[in-house]
């Protein structure tokens, strides 16, 4: 209690050392608690990321062998007659074969060069396996890369936080 | 009436003493009160975060179960355990060959366990020439 400069006795909300250590250590623990949420929530979004990834990363590795199978198939079962032109018979049935060795989720685009065969697989996460394949002569074939990159997303331009003095003006 | 100063302090005294422990005493069970109130709160979302930590920490194990399991898969489609212990987990692989004209496709499905409960599941494939020298 306070005693006022008037004289008359005012009782002003005075909190005691009790409540405000309590208030303090309720407050450090509220910040604990939401560092530890907000960790466990970033722990938990990794992972699934990486699981994510990881599971797509393997349905292009599916859709691919499955491709060179049936691109095996495709050879052995043209003609030796065939042979002369052998890059562009297969140039017409990689069509198919790809919509036959594609997974779900799985988008798989060739290119042909020369004699060279090359198919680029692309899950819908990012992830792109690109496989060069060399046409030896009419009946077997080498592979000649075999690449698993990353694309970039395209949701990350908001993560942008400066542009630098040009965007500014 | 006239009052003295002493007759007053001594009368005064008793009752200021007992409004303070009144108030320390209702103080005391409000600040009580709440501090149960943000224990029951606070304990719940650590709890909460352990948990989701926990999980995310086991799935993570299992990816690379998994992963370690493919590439096994891939060396040699042929030797793969068809079930493999990992820790606590349980690495089962389920491969079928699909025959070709000039060779194997083998799938696989790989499932990582813990105490049946399914934590992750992969499918992979490996396409093995008859001849052995072309595949990727």
């Amino acid at each position: 209690m306070r005693r006022s400069v008037g004289g008359s006795n005012r009782s002003s909300l005075r909190p005691g050392l009790i409540s405000l250590l309590t208030l303090v250590v309720m407050l450090s623990i509220a910040t604990a608690a939401v560092l530890t949420i907000a960790t466990s929530h970033a722990m938990a979004a990794l992972s699934n990321r990486q699981a994510n990834m990881t599971l797509e990363g393997y349905e292009a590795e599916t859709s691919a062998q499955t491709m060179l199978a049936l691109l095996d198939d495709e050879l052995q079962s043209t003609s030796s007659a065939k042979a002369a032109n052998e890059v562009k018979a297969i140039d017409k049935g990689m069509k198919s074969i790809l919509s036959k060795a594609c997974v779900d989720g799985v988008e798989a685009t060739h290119k042909v060069t020369g004699n060279n065969i090359v198919c680029t697989f692309v899950t819908k996460g990012g992830r792109m396996l690109t496989t060069q394949i060399a046409l030896l002569d009419g009946r077997t074939y080498d592979v000649v890369s075999w690449k698993l990159t990353a694309t970039p997303q395209d949701d990350s331009s908001d993560d942008t936080l400066w542009s630098g003095p040009a965007a500014q003006e | 009436m006239a009052v003295s100063d002493d007759m007053l302090t001594q009368g005064m005294q008793p009752a200021r003493t007992g409004r303070r422990n009144v108030a320390f005493l209702i103080e005391s069970m409000i600040v009580l009160a709440l501090l149960m109130a943000s224990m029951a709160v606070f304990v719940q979302i650590f709890s909460s975060a352990q948990l989701e930590g926990r999980s995310a920490n086991r799935l993570s194990k299992a990816v690379v179960a998994a992963t370690n399991c493919a590439e096994t898969f891939s060396a040699d489609p042929t030797a793969v355990p068809s079930s493999a212990q990992d820790g606590d987990l349980t690495v089962l692989c389920d491969v079928d060959v699909d025959e070709h004209e000039d060779g194997d496709l083998y799938n696989a499905t790989i499932t990582v366990k813990i105490e049946d409960e399914v934590l992750y599941t992969l499918h992979t494939a490996r396409y093995l020439h008859a001849s052995g020298g072309d595949e990727a």
